[in-house]
């Protein structure tokens, strides 16, 4: 519950490493502009996906923030690479792709690429802080599997899809077997819940 | 079932935000609005000079219809979508996601029609010219009608997908 009266959280951004990418330029103008208005004092800049690998090579990273569409590697590509380059510790780095439409053609890789976030255009600077203050929040771990390499997906943890069996090996089934040892009574129930003065 | 590993990940950005100093998520908000009044003639110039822009390229598509005369009319509707919000010109944001899903039905399922192009186009002049004389009752009608024909070009099945 919240406090009534309790301070605001404050995020600092102003020593965050921020990687812009971005082909346009007035796309570019509009997230520097918004990540400037949130304190970002180190923000670099790259116009295509190849100056941003180039970026990532020799500088560490906080925060990626990249538009999904352009010429050549696309932002998907882009996060793809990163996170399967090996590059410890930007390959672990928060990345945001930014998106108007998806193609149809394109959805699959968007799901896939690794990215902590999509987030659909029209960009705002209150949708914006929101995802950047959940990914600085967020204490997701990766996964690493033949298909798929990046923040684990299953953030809500809610278990498989409905009327699937799982895929993964931990994955547990739908149906809950018989007790395997006899139920526990009231009192060691209550033994392990009575609190207890912390010694030291 | 796949095997899968797990990797506990240290989170560099938490770190950096816990710092102290820096903003409330309104006083970031405020003063990212702030900076974007900053270059919003800019951006309203860029939009004008985009949507002029499709015109040629839909000009292109209609004497040449194909995946190399569809695709640069969608990129510029994809940049559209981009700044036509943050300048609060939403609806004709809106109207370029409506020629995507179009454009895009049309390379998906190699089917063609100019006219379904065409009333996006006009939609988008619309909602341009007259963005400040408009109810949002007026461009919500204007939006139903491209997304009524975006739902009539969709392959069986998808219609209700494409809009959703």
């Amino acid at each position: 519950m919240k406090r009534e009266g309790a301070p605001k959280p404050r995020y600092n951004l102003e020593n965050a490493k921020v990687l812009l990418v971005h082909p346009n330029s007035y796309g570019m103008d509009i997230l520097a502009q918004i990540f400037s208005g949130f304190g970002v004092r180190n923000a670099t800049r790259c116009s295509d996906a190849e100056e941003a690998m180039a970026v990532i090579k020799k500088q560490d990273l906080d925060l990626i923030v990249c538009e999904a569409q352009m010429e050549g590697m696309d932002g998907y590509d882009l996060i793809h690479w990163l996170r399967h380059s090996k590059l410890d510790p930007n390959c672990f780095t928060a990345a945001i792709i930014i998106t108007g439409h998806t193609q149809m053609s394109k959805v699959q890789k968007a799901r896939d690429c690794g990215a902590n976030f999509i987030v659909a255009k029209p960009l705002t600077p209150k949708v914006m802080i929101d995802r950047v203050v959940w990914v600085a929040r967020e204490n997701r771990p990766f996964i690493d599997c033949e298909a798929y390499l990046g923040p684990d997906r299953r953030f809500h943890s809610i278990g498989p899809p409905p009327n699937s069996e799982g895929r993964r090996a931990g994955d547990l089934p739908l149906e809950v077997g018989e007790a395997a040892e006899p139920n526990m009574s009231q009192d060691d129930i209550d033994a392990m819940m009575q609190p207890k003065r912390a010694t030291r | 079932m796949s095997a899968v590993k797990r990797i506990k990940v240290k989170n560099r950005l938490a770190a950096v935000v816990r710092m102290p100093g820096g903003k409330t998520v309104s006083e970031a908000v405020l003063a990212a609005e702030e900076q974007l009044e900053v270059i919003k003639d800019g951006v309203v110039a860029a939009l004008d000079t985009m949507l002029t822009e499709m015109t040629a390229a839909a000009a292109r598509l209609k004497a040449a219809p194909g995946p190399d005369t569809i695709e640069p009319l969608y990129d510029l509707a994809n940049d559209v979508i981009g700044v036509a919000g943050v300048v609060g010109l939403g609806s004709v944001g809106d109207a370029a996601y409506s020629l995507c899903e179009l454009l895009d039905i049309f390379v998906e399922t190699k089917s063609w029609n100019w006219a379904a192009v065409e009333v996006h186009l006009n939609g988008l002049k619309l909602l341009r010219a007259m963005s400040d004389k408009m109810t949002d009752e007026q461009r919500e009608q204007v939006l139903d009608g491209l997304r009524a024909v975006v739902r009539r070009m969709a392959p069986p099945g998808e219609g209700a997908a494409a809009q959703a």
